[in-house]
């Protein structure tokens, strides 16, 4: 089943309309704290770690700190493996980048009419030092709900037809996508605390992984992230680079 | 008992080689073409129940194929396969009609059970072996 996506600034906004949907389409319904409490408990984590990564302040060089790198990979670990049981509204404005490669999951905007809120302003600071774009840009979304202008009740009925559109439907391809962000989650999760900087590209077993730490000089760090890459569930293949181009040209070039 | 027909195109003749054997062990009776006009010439003279389909090729897309297919026969179910998958390409050949899209490359035998999917939710009982 499809699952959708509701990211709004204001934090009471978007759970208003994720609670109604999820109620209205029988779905489960997660908002961004019950992301982090589901998280803290599986990871076993103290919950006041994974707020931290939510801080506006302590952007180092415009990105997140070392520590907070490692609680957002979490998350989306986490994430991945919520849309994967299929019938979701998350609330909450982590992971754009892993919602737009799944094609059964709805992405939808929620604006507010009046005036913005403290948090909300905290909110679209954090995406913009995150994400690198601006949380309320139409383009990222498949629906964008003005709640200024459409009533709640009206919100619900536009969220659900929408959805029923078969291209929201489930599809192999959507699923496999699925399965392969949930894998390169995993191994972004395992290697993270040692590479901040680490991006994982992932399909069908086969893994691609970047650090600029696993340059050419360092082969015996290069093997050793290898073999405990290879030791996941579900990884049949590891590759490493220490060449973002490189990276990007295999990696990428092989995985649209 | 009705033999489920299916009309497998993809530019790359080694793709039709390798699947056909599969699909008739399934009791599908398959033909197979390179060229998505004469796939198409095709479509408009037999009913087909089930498609697949490539979509890259350079005389007509795949899916220029899928609106052929629902133009004359909306019940068959046409099944995308490509290389160049994207969530944009997936959702338009959804909204055109797709029955499912599968990327390449993909093990034969996901496209059986994909194709056992599709013969089932024709009213088709797939064969005991499947």
């Amino acid at each position: 089943m499809s699952s959708i996506a509701i990211v709004s600034a204001e934090e009471a906004l978007g759970r208003e309309i994720g609670l109604a949907v999820a109620s209205e389409l029988d779905y489960r319904l997660v908002t961004l704290k019950e992301l982090l409490a589901l998280t803290a408990h599986d990871q076993g984590l103290p919950a006041v770690q994974l707020e931290e990564v939510f801080r506006t302040g302590g952007f180092w060089r415009g990105r997140l700190t070392k520590k907070r790198l490692c609680g957002l990979a979490r998350l989306e670990e986490q994430l991945c493996r919520l849309v994967s049981a299929d019938r979701l509204v998350f609330v909450g404005y982590v992971g754009p980048e892993l919602f737009s490669q799944i094609s059964h999951v709805l992405r939808v905007l929620i604006l507010g009419g009046k005036e913005k809120s403290r948090e909300g302003e905290a909110a679209r600071k954090w995406f913009r030092a995150v994400y690198g774009r601006d949380l309320e840009d139409a383009r990222q979304y498949d629906l964008t709900v003005n709640r200024g202008t459409i009533e709640k009740a009206e919100a619900v009925r536009i969220i659900r037809d929408t959805l029923r559109h078969h291209k929201f439907s489930p599809m192999t391809y959507s699923r496999q996508c699925l399965v392969n962000l949930e894998l390169s989650s995993r191994v972004k999760t395992l290697l993270v605390d040692a590479f901040p900087d680490v991006s994982v590209k992932a399909h069908d077993g086969s893994v691609w992984v970047y650090s600029a730490a696993l340059n050419r000089g360092r082969q015996q760090t290069a093997a050793e992230v290898k073999q405990k890459v290879l030791g996941l569930e579900g990884v049949r293949y590891v590759e490493v680079y220490g060449s973002r181009k490189r990276f990007d040209e295999v990696a990428c070039g092989q995985i649209r | 008992m009705h033999t489920v027909q299916v009309l497998l195109l993809d530019d790359e003749p080694i793709v039709g080689q390798r699947l056909k054997g599969g699909l008739e062990k399934l009791g599908c009776e398959v033909e197979t073409f390179e060229n998505p006009l004469q796939a198409m010439a095709r479509i408009a003279e037999k009913r087909f129940d089930i498609v697949i389909t490539d979509i890259m090729m350079a005389e007509a897309s795949g899916l220029q194929v899928l609106e052929a297919v629902r133009k004359t026969t909306p019940e068959a179910k046409v099944i995308v396969i490509t290389g160049y998958a994207t969530t944009a390409l997936a959702r338009e050949a959804m909204e055109k009609g797709a029955y499912d899209m599968i990327a390449k490359p993909f093990k034969p035998s996901d496209l059986r059970a994909l194709v056992i999917r599709a013969m089932q939710d024709l009213g088709i009982p797939a064969p005991p072996a499947a």
